[in-house]
Protein backbone atom coordinates (compact mmCIF):
# COMPACT_ATOMS: atom_id res chain seq x y z
CA UNK A 1 0.00 0.00 0.00
CA UNK A 2 2.77 2.54 0.90
CA UNK A 3 4.44 1.61 -2.65
CA UNK A 4 1.45 2.35 -4.78
CA UNK A 5 0.99 5.72 -2.04
CA UNK A 6 4.43 7.14 -3.51
CA UNK A 7 4.16 5.34 -6.73
CA UNK A 8 0.81 7.53 -6.90
CA UNK A 9 2.55 10.79 -5.47
CA UNK A 10 5.58 10.41 -7.92
CA UNK A 11 3.10 10.22 -10.52
CA UNK A 12 1.08 13.09 -9.74
CA UNK A 13 4.56 14.98 -9.08
CA UNK A 14 5.62 13.75 -12.55
CA UNK A 15 2.23 14.95 -14.29
CA UNK A 16 2.45 18.28 -12.22
CA UNK A 17 5.39 19.17 -13.95
CA UNK A 18 4.52 18.14 -17.15
CA UNK A 19 1.59 20.40 -17.08
CA UNK A 20 3.34 23.23 -16.31
CA UNK A 21 5.57 22.25 -19.20
CA UNK A 22 4.40 24.28 -21.44
CA UNK A 23 4.84 27.43 -19.82
CA UNK A 24 8.40 26.71 -19.28
CA UNK A 25 9.13 25.87 -22.42
CA UNK A 26 7.17 28.89 -23.47
CA UNK A 27 9.49 31.55 -21.49
CA UNK A 28 12.54 29.82 -23.31
CA UNK A 29 11.27 29.65 -26.66
CA UNK A 30 10.82 33.13 -26.74
CA UNK A 31 11.84 34.26 -30.63
CA UNK A 32 15.22 36.74 -30.05
CA UNK A 33 12.94 39.44 -31.19
CA UNK A 34 10.20 38.91 -28.20
CA UNK A 35 13.39 38.47 -26.28
CA UNK A 36 14.83 41.69 -27.14
CA UNK A 37 11.31 43.56 -26.81
CA UNK A 38 11.38 42.22 -23.03
CA UNK A 39 14.96 43.77 -22.49
CA UNK A 40 13.66 47.11 -23.85
CA UNK A 41 10.48 47.02 -21.51
CA UNK A 42 13.09 46.32 -18.95
CA UNK A 43 15.09 49.36 -19.74
CA UNK A 44 12.40 51.67 -19.98
CA UNK A 45 10.52 50.97 -16.85
CA UNK A 46 14.16 50.65 -14.79
CA UNK A 47 14.38 54.43 -16.45
CA UNK A 48 11.36 55.73 -15.65
CA UNK A 49 11.64 54.41 -12.49
CA UNK A 50 15.16 56.20 -12.17
CA UNK A 51 13.58 59.52 -13.44
CA UNK A 52 11.09 59.12 -11.00
CA UNK A 53 13.32 59.23 -8.40
CA UNK A 54 14.96 62.15 -9.58
CA UNK A 55 12.11 64.41 -9.65
CA UNK A 56 9.98 63.11 -7.01
CA UNK A 57 12.62 62.86 -3.95
CA UNK A 58 14.24 66.43 -3.48
CA UNK A 59 16.84 65.58 -0.38
CA UNK A 60 20.02 63.13 -0.73
CA UNK A 61 18.32 60.71 1.54
CA UNK A 62 15.16 60.31 -0.44
CA UNK A 63 17.38 59.57 -3.74
CA UNK A 64 19.84 57.28 -1.77
CA UNK A 65 16.42 55.31 -0.79
CA UNK A 66 14.90 55.08 -3.90
CA UNK A 67 18.23 54.29 -6.08
CA UNK A 68 18.99 51.37 -2.95
CA UNK A 69 15.41 49.93 -3.95
CA UNK A 70 15.96 50.32 -7.49
CA UNK A 71 19.45 48.49 -7.46
CA UNK A 72 18.03 45.41 -5.44
CA UNK A 73 15.00 45.06 -7.19
CA UNK A 74 16.71 44.99 -11.01
CA UNK A 75 20.47 44.54 -10.48
CA UNK A 76 22.22 41.19 -9.62
CA UNK A 77 24.92 43.05 -7.07
CA UNK A 78 26.26 39.82 -6.26
CA UNK A 79 27.46 39.52 -10.08
CA UNK A 80 28.88 43.41 -9.91
CA UNK A 81 30.63 42.90 -6.90
CA UNK A 82 32.20 39.66 -8.15
CA UNK A 83 33.16 41.51 -11.55
CA UNK A 84 34.50 44.82 -10.10
CA UNK A 85 36.88 42.59 -7.74
CA UNK A 86 38.68 41.23 -11.00
CA UNK A 87 40.80 38.35 -9.85
CA UNK A 88 40.65 39.37 -6.70
CA UNK A 89 37.49 37.59 -6.01
CA UNK A 90 38.51 34.25 -5.99
CA UNK A 91 41.32 34.99 -3.54
CA UNK A 92 39.80 36.89 -0.27
CA UNK A 93 37.38 35.02 1.96
CA UNK A 94 33.85 34.87 2.21
CA UNK A 95 33.17 37.02 5.07
CA UNK A 96 35.92 39.97 3.33
CA UNK A 97 33.66 39.45 0.11
CA UNK A 98 30.18 39.97 2.32
CA UNK A 99 31.84 42.88 3.94
CA UNK A 100 32.85 44.18 0.55
CA UNK A 101 29.41 43.52 -1.35
CA UNK A 102 27.99 45.12 1.61
CA UNK A 103 30.33 48.32 1.37
CA UNK A 104 29.85 48.32 -2.48
CA UNK A 105 26.23 48.66 -2.55
CA UNK A 106 26.09 51.76 -0.50
CA UNK A 107 28.78 53.13 -2.31
CA UNK A 108 27.04 52.80 -5.72
CA UNK A 109 23.70 53.95 -4.10
CA UNK A 110 25.72 57.11 -3.00
CA UNK A 111 27.90 58.06 -6.04
CA UNK A 112 25.04 57.62 -8.28
CA UNK A 113 22.75 59.49 -6.50
CA UNK A 114 25.05 62.19 -6.20
CA UNK A 115 26.05 62.20 -9.89
CA UNK A 116 22.52 61.94 -11.23
CA UNK A 117 21.52 64.36 -8.77
CA UNK A 118 21.93 67.35 -11.74
CA UNK A 119 19.63 66.06 -13.93
CA UNK A 120 15.83 66.20 -13.29
CA UNK A 121 14.46 67.38 -16.71
CA UNK A 122 15.25 64.71 -18.65
CA UNK A 123 13.28 61.45 -20.30
CA UNK A 124 15.02 58.60 -21.16
CA UNK A 125 14.71 57.45 -25.41
CA UNK A 126 14.64 53.62 -24.87
CA UNK A 127 16.24 52.82 -28.97
CA UNK A 128 17.55 49.43 -30.74
CA UNK A 129 19.56 46.71 -29.21
CA UNK A 130 22.02 43.29 -29.57
CA UNK A 131 22.61 40.47 -27.51
CA UNK A 132 24.86 38.01 -27.74
CA UNK A 133 24.14 34.40 -25.77
CA UNK A 134 22.70 35.72 -22.54
CA UNK A 135 24.00 39.19 -22.46
CA UNK A 136 21.70 42.00 -24.42
CA UNK A 137 23.08 45.95 -24.75
CA UNK A 138 19.95 48.17 -25.16
CA UNK A 139 21.25 51.42 -26.79
CA UNK A 140 19.08 54.36 -25.19
CA UNK A 141 19.51 58.21 -24.81
CA UNK A 142 18.69 61.03 -22.20
CA UNK A 143 17.14 64.16 -23.70
CA UNK A 144 17.14 67.30 -22.07
CA UNK A 145 13.94 69.94 -21.65
CA UNK A 146 16.53 72.85 -21.82
CA UNK A 147 17.94 71.79 -25.13
CA UNK A 148 20.79 70.12 -23.62
CA UNK A 149 22.70 67.73 -26.06
CA UNK A 150 21.58 64.32 -25.38
CA UNK A 151 23.80 61.63 -23.74
CA UNK A 152 24.01 58.05 -25.01
CA UNK A 153 23.44 55.48 -22.52
CA UNK A 154 23.68 52.16 -22.93
CA UNK A 155 22.15 48.99 -20.69
CA UNK A 156 24.02 45.98 -19.92
CA UNK A 157 21.87 43.33 -18.76
CA UNK A 158 21.62 39.47 -18.19
CA UNK A 159 18.96 37.17 -19.44
CA UNK A 160 19.17 35.11 -15.48
CA UNK A 161 18.82 31.00 -15.44
CA UNK A 162 15.14 31.57 -14.58
CA UNK A 163 14.42 33.92 -17.89
CA UNK A 164 14.19 37.51 -15.75
CA UNK A 165 16.22 40.27 -16.82
CA UNK A 166 18.50 42.12 -14.40
CA UNK A 167 21.05 44.71 -14.68
CA UNK A 168 25.18 44.58 -14.84
CA UNK A 169 26.76 47.42 -16.28
CA UNK A 170 25.86 51.33 -17.54
CA UNK A 171 27.62 52.78 -20.44
CA UNK A 172 27.29 56.59 -20.13
CA UNK A 173 29.05 58.36 -23.25
CA UNK A 174 31.22 55.30 -23.99
CA UNK A 175 32.28 54.51 -20.84
CA UNK A 176 31.01 51.21 -18.86
CA UNK A 177 30.68 52.04 -14.67
CA UNK A 178 31.36 49.03 -13.28
CA UNK A 179 34.46 48.43 -15.47
CA UNK A 180 35.54 51.62 -14.66
CA UNK A 181 35.09 50.69 -10.65
CA UNK A 182 37.10 47.09 -11.66
CA UNK A 183 39.86 49.36 -13.16
CA UNK A 184 39.84 51.34 -9.84
CA UNK A 185 39.83 48.40 -7.53
CA UNK A 186 41.97 46.39 -8.51
CA UNK A 187 44.63 49.54 -8.90
CA UNK A 188 43.91 50.26 -5.53
CA UNK A 189 44.72 46.19 -4.56
CA UNK A 190 47.83 45.96 -6.90
CA UNK A 191 49.71 48.71 -5.42
CA UNK A 192 48.77 47.73 -2.08
CA UNK A 193 49.67 44.01 -2.47
CA UNK A 194 46.32 42.83 -3.02
CA UNK A 195 45.59 43.62 0.38
CA UNK A 196 41.46 43.56 0.45
CA UNK A 197 41.20 45.98 3.49
CA UNK A 198 43.08 48.68 2.58
CA UNK A 199 40.38 49.08 -0.38
CA UNK A 200 37.50 48.43 2.31
CA UNK A 201 39.34 51.15 3.92
CA UNK A 202 39.10 53.90 0.64
CA UNK A 203 35.16 52.49 0.18
CA UNK A 204 34.64 53.42 3.72
CA UNK A 205 35.78 56.81 3.01
CA UNK A 206 34.13 56.85 0.01
CA UNK A 207 30.96 56.37 1.80
CA UNK A 208 31.70 58.48 4.89
CA UNK A 209 32.23 61.55 1.76
CA UNK A 210 35.72 61.80 2.47
CA UNK A 211 38.50 62.01 -0.22
CA UNK A 212 40.45 58.58 -0.87
CA UNK A 213 44.07 58.89 -1.41
CA UNK A 214 44.43 55.18 -2.64
CA UNK A 215 48.04 54.60 -4.00
CA UNK A 216 50.17 54.02 -1.43
CA UNK A 217 52.70 51.78 -2.50
CA UNK A 218 52.81 52.35 -5.96
CA UNK B 1 52.77 70.66 -32.04
CA UNK B 2 49.95 68.19 -29.93
CA UNK B 3 48.09 70.92 -29.20
CA UNK B 4 46.42 71.45 -32.48
CA UNK B 5 44.75 68.01 -32.33
CA UNK B 6 41.06 67.96 -32.01
CA UNK B 7 40.71 65.63 -29.31
CA UNK B 8 43.36 67.66 -26.94
CA UNK B 9 41.05 70.96 -27.47
CA UNK B 10 38.12 68.82 -26.82
CA UNK B 11 39.91 67.26 -24.01
CA UNK B 12 42.53 69.43 -22.21
CA UNK B 13 45.02 69.75 -20.06
CA UNK B 14 43.51 67.47 -16.84
CA UNK B 15 40.50 65.46 -17.00
CA UNK B 16 38.16 67.20 -19.39
CA UNK B 17 38.09 63.45 -20.30
CA UNK B 18 36.00 62.20 -18.10
CA UNK B 19 32.41 62.05 -19.07
CA UNK B 20 32.77 64.66 -22.04
CA UNK B 21 35.13 63.32 -24.94
CA UNK B 22 38.16 61.31 -23.64
CA UNK B 23 41.19 60.18 -25.60
CA UNK B 24 43.68 57.74 -25.45
CA UNK B 25 43.30 53.68 -26.24
CA UNK B 26 40.99 50.89 -25.37
CA UNK B 27 41.59 47.28 -24.84
CA UNK B 28 39.97 45.14 -27.45
CA UNK B 29 40.14 42.14 -25.69
CA UNK B 30 38.20 41.14 -22.50
CA UNK B 31 41.47 40.27 -20.99
CA UNK B 32 43.21 43.44 -20.84
CA UNK B 33 40.65 45.16 -18.55
CA UNK B 34 42.18 43.28 -16.19
CA UNK B 35 45.56 44.56 -17.56
CA UNK B 36 46.41 48.27 -16.96
CA UNK B 37 49.10 48.37 -19.32
CA UNK B 38 50.97 50.98 -17.37
CA UNK B 39 54.42 50.24 -17.61
CA UNK B 40 55.22 53.87 -16.65
CA UNK B 41 52.73 54.14 -14.12
CA UNK B 42 55.17 55.83 -11.33
CA UNK B 43 56.29 58.50 -13.83
CA UNK B 44 52.32 58.99 -15.01
CA UNK B 45 51.29 59.60 -11.43
CA UNK B 46 54.28 61.74 -11.00
CA UNK B 47 52.67 63.88 -14.48
CA UNK B 48 49.01 63.39 -13.29
CA UNK B 49 49.62 64.90 -9.29
CA UNK B 50 51.68 68.16 -11.69
CA UNK B 51 48.76 68.33 -13.89
CA UNK B 52 45.93 68.15 -10.64
CA UNK B 53 47.94 70.95 -9.23
CA UNK B 54 47.81 73.18 -12.28
CA UNK B 55 43.84 72.43 -12.25
CA UNK B 56 43.98 73.34 -8.72
CA UNK B 57 45.68 76.29 -9.13
CA UNK B 58 45.39 77.84 -12.39
CA UNK B 59 42.57 75.99 -15.10
CA UNK B 60 39.49 75.42 -12.62
CA UNK B 61 39.96 78.95 -11.32
CA UNK B 62 40.07 80.55 -14.93
CA UNK B 63 36.97 77.92 -15.85
CA UNK B 64 34.67 78.90 -13.24
CA UNK B 65 35.50 82.63 -14.30
CA UNK B 66 34.77 81.84 -17.69
CA UNK B 67 30.99 80.58 -16.78
CA UNK B 68 30.41 84.34 -16.35
CA UNK B 69 30.30 84.56 -20.34
CA UNK B 70 26.86 83.66 -21.38
CA UNK B 71 25.96 80.46 -22.35
CA UNK B 72 24.58 81.43 -25.71
CA UNK B 73 28.35 82.76 -26.57
CA UNK B 74 30.20 79.86 -24.64
CA UNK B 75 28.16 77.68 -27.01
CA UNK B 76 29.30 79.72 -30.57
CA UNK B 77 32.55 79.83 -29.68
CA UNK B 78 32.78 75.81 -29.00
CA UNK B 79 31.25 75.87 -32.45
CA UNK B 80 33.16 78.05 -34.23
CA UNK B 81 36.21 75.91 -33.33
CA UNK B 82 35.02 72.99 -33.54
CA UNK B 83 33.51 74.26 -38.00
CA UNK B 84 37.40 75.58 -37.78
CA UNK B 85 39.05 72.18 -36.66
CA UNK B 86 36.68 69.83 -38.82
CA UNK B 87 38.99 69.18 -41.99
CA UNK B 88 40.49 67.20 -39.42
CA UNK B 89 38.10 65.30 -39.13
CA UNK B 90 37.10 65.23 -42.86
CA UNK B 91 40.28 63.80 -43.45
CA UNK B 92 40.17 60.87 -40.82
CA UNK B 93 36.75 60.16 -42.08
CA UNK B 94 38.33 59.72 -46.02
CA UNK B 95 41.32 57.41 -44.71
CA UNK B 96 39.06 55.20 -42.71
CA UNK B 97 36.68 54.81 -45.71
CA UNK B 98 34.00 56.60 -44.33
CA UNK B 99 32.76 58.29 -47.17
CA UNK B 100 29.20 58.52 -45.47
CA UNK B 101 30.70 60.29 -42.84
CA UNK B 102 33.12 62.44 -44.67
CA UNK B 103 29.74 63.31 -46.75
CA UNK B 104 28.11 64.89 -43.49
CA UNK B 105 31.46 66.31 -42.40
CA UNK B 106 32.19 68.15 -45.75
CA UNK B 107 28.48 68.67 -45.20
CA UNK B 108 28.76 70.21 -42.18
CA UNK B 109 31.68 72.24 -42.89
CA UNK B 110 29.98 74.16 -46.04
CA UNK B 111 26.81 74.95 -44.24
CA UNK B 112 28.04 76.13 -41.12
CA UNK B 113 30.72 77.91 -42.58
CA UNK B 114 28.16 79.53 -45.14
CA UNK B 115 24.90 79.93 -43.13
CA UNK B 116 26.26 79.34 -39.74
CA UNK B 117 28.08 82.32 -39.79
CA UNK B 118 31.75 80.97 -40.01
CA UNK B 119 30.64 78.30 -37.99
CA UNK B 120 29.12 80.53 -34.80
CA UNK B 121 26.13 78.78 -35.69
CA UNK B 122 25.35 75.13 -36.29
CA UNK B 123 22.25 74.77 -38.88
CA UNK B 124 23.40 71.57 -40.15
CA UNK B 125 22.79 69.47 -36.79
CA UNK B 126 19.14 71.03 -37.72
CA UNK B 127 19.22 70.17 -41.57
CA UNK B 128 20.38 65.86 -40.36
CA UNK B 129 24.05 66.70 -40.85
CA UNK B 130 25.28 65.66 -36.79
CA UNK B 131 28.29 66.34 -35.35
CA UNK B 132 31.42 63.50 -35.09
CA UNK B 133 34.57 63.60 -34.09
CA UNK B 134 38.02 61.57 -36.35
CA UNK B 135 41.54 62.09 -35.54
CA UNK B 136 44.38 59.92 -37.13
CA UNK B 137 44.82 57.68 -33.71
CA UNK B 138 41.61 56.57 -34.59
CA UNK B 139 42.60 55.71 -38.26
CA UNK B 140 45.25 53.87 -36.85
CA UNK B 141 43.57 52.23 -34.81
CA UNK B 142 40.85 51.23 -37.59
CA UNK B 143 44.14 49.92 -39.49
CA UNK B 144 44.90 47.79 -36.63
CA UNK B 145 47.57 49.90 -34.60
CA UNK B 146 47.96 49.10 -30.90
CA UNK B 147 47.70 52.12 -28.55
CA UNK B 148 50.92 50.92 -27.10
CA UNK B 149 51.96 51.92 -23.37
CA UNK B 150 49.64 54.00 -21.53
CA UNK B 151 51.27 57.62 -21.46
CA UNK B 152 50.55 59.97 -19.47
CA UNK B 153 52.08 63.87 -20.06
CA UNK B 154 52.89 67.12 -18.54
CA UNK B 155 49.73 69.60 -19.67
CA UNK B 156 48.60 67.56 -22.53
CA UNK B 157 47.18 64.84 -20.43
CA UNK B 158 46.40 60.74 -21.65
CA UNK B 159 48.53 60.57 -24.91
CA UNK B 160 50.07 57.05 -25.75
CA UNK B 161 52.21 56.42 -28.38
CA UNK B 162 49.77 55.92 -31.34
CA UNK B 163 47.68 58.89 -30.37
CA UNK B 164 50.69 60.91 -29.77
CA UNK B 165 51.62 60.09 -33.51
CA UNK B 166 48.53 60.79 -34.69
CA UNK B 167 48.36 64.03 -33.13
CA UNK B 168 51.36 65.12 -34.84
CA UNK B 169 49.74 64.13 -38.41
CA UNK B 170 46.61 65.95 -37.76
CA UNK B 171 48.49 68.92 -37.41
CA UNK B 172 48.88 68.68 -41.31
CA UNK B 173 45.27 68.67 -41.81
CA UNK B 174 44.11 71.24 -39.51
CA UNK B 175 43.72 74.89 -40.87
CA UNK B 176 44.60 76.22 -37.45
CA UNK B 177 48.50 75.19 -38.27
CA UNK B 178 48.52 77.76 -40.70
CA UNK B 179 46.51 80.87 -39.53
CA UNK B 180 49.76 82.30 -38.13
CA UNK B 181 53.07 82.99 -39.76
CA UNK B 182 54.51 81.18 -36.28
CA UNK B 183 51.98 78.18 -36.99
CA UNK B 184 52.01 77.63 -32.93
CA UNK B 185 50.24 80.91 -31.93
CA UNK B 186 46.61 79.47 -33.35
CA UNK B 187 46.80 76.21 -32.17
CA UNK B 188 47.94 77.51 -28.76
CA UNK B 189 44.90 79.69 -28.43
CA UNK B 190 41.98 77.78 -29.90
CA UNK B 191 43.70 74.43 -27.58
CA UNK B 192 43.43 77.01 -24.47
CA UNK B 193 39.86 78.65 -25.30
CA UNK B 194 38.68 74.94 -25.51
CA UNK B 195 40.60 73.83 -22.78
CA UNK B 196 38.88 76.34 -20.94
CA UNK B 197 35.48 75.69 -22.06
CA UNK B 198 35.54 72.00 -21.89
CA UNK B 199 36.65 72.46 -18.15
CA UNK B 200 34.12 75.08 -17.46
CA UNK B 201 31.47 73.15 -18.48
CA UNK B 202 32.04 70.11 -16.72
CA UNK B 203 33.18 71.66 -13.81
CA UNK B 204 30.57 69.75 -11.44
CA UNK B 205 30.79 66.69 -13.19
CA UNK B 206 34.73 66.58 -12.63
CA UNK B 207 34.36 67.25 -9.09
CA UNK B 208 32.42 64.36 -8.44
CA UNK B 209 34.37 61.85 -10.12
CA UNK B 210 37.44 62.60 -8.30
CA UNK B 211 35.59 62.98 -5.22
CA UNK B 212 33.86 59.49 -5.44
CA UNK B 213 36.78 57.48 -6.76
CA UNK B 214 38.99 55.27 -4.82
CA UNK B 215 41.95 55.61 -7.05
CA UNK B 216 41.05 58.90 -9.34
CA UNK B 217 44.34 58.20 -11.61
CA UNK B 218 43.14 54.79 -12.29
CA UNK B 219 39.74 55.94 -12.54
CA UNK B 220 41.06 58.39 -15.23
CA UNK B 221 42.90 55.75 -17.03
CA UNK B 222 39.78 53.94 -17.55
CA UNK B 223 37.58 56.33 -18.41
CA UNK B 224 40.05 57.49 -20.89
CA UNK B 225 40.52 54.14 -22.38
CA UNK B 226 37.14 52.98 -22.23
CA UNK B 227 36.00 56.57 -24.25
CA UNK B 228 38.65 56.26 -26.46
CA UNK B 229 37.59 52.72 -27.85
CA UNK B 230 33.47 54.18 -28.14
CA UNK B 231 35.38 56.89 -30.69
CA UNK B 232 37.53 53.80 -32.46
CA UNK B 233 33.77 52.06 -32.90
CA UNK B 234 31.70 55.51 -33.53
CA UNK B 235 29.92 54.62 -30.53
CA UNK B 236 28.74 50.97 -31.20
CA UNK B 237 28.92 48.16 -29.01
CA UNK B 238 31.28 45.61 -30.19
CA UNK B 239 29.67 42.14 -28.41
CA UNK B 240 32.98 40.37 -28.68
CA UNK B 241 35.21 43.59 -27.08
CA UNK B 242 33.42 43.15 -23.66
CA UNK B 243 34.34 41.13 -20.72
CA UNK B 244 33.08 37.70 -20.31
CA UNK B 245 31.27 37.54 -17.74
CA UNK B 246 29.87 33.90 -17.64
CA UNK B 247 32.31 32.66 -14.87
CA UNK B 248 31.10 35.42 -12.21
CA UNK B 249 28.11 32.74 -11.17
CA UNK B 250 30.33 30.23 -10.52
CA UNK B 251 31.42 30.57 -7.30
Amino acid sequence: MRTLTSLFCVSFFALSLLALAPAAANTNALSEAELMAKAQLFVTEMADEAVSILTTQKTREGREEGFRALLEQRANMRRIARFTLGQFARQISDEDFETYQALLNEMIVKVYANRLGEYSDERVIVGTGQSKKRNFIINSKIEFANGRQPIPIDWWLVREKDGSFSLFDVRVLGVWMAQEQRDSFSSVLKNNKGDIDTLLQHIRQQISGGKSDAVTNG
Amino acid sequence: MFLFRKRFQILPIVLSLTLTACGGAAPNEASQYQDANDPYENFNRKMFTFNMTLDEYALEPVAKGYLYVPEPVRMSVRRFIDNLTSPVTLANDVLQGEWSRAGTTGARLGINTTLGLFGFFDPATSLGFASHDEDFGQTLAVYGVSEGPYLYLPILGPAPPRDLFGTTVDTVFNPVTYILDDGLSGPVLVFAVAGIDSRATNVGIIDEIERSSVDYYASVRSLYRQNRQSEIDNGKTNLDALPDIGDLDDF
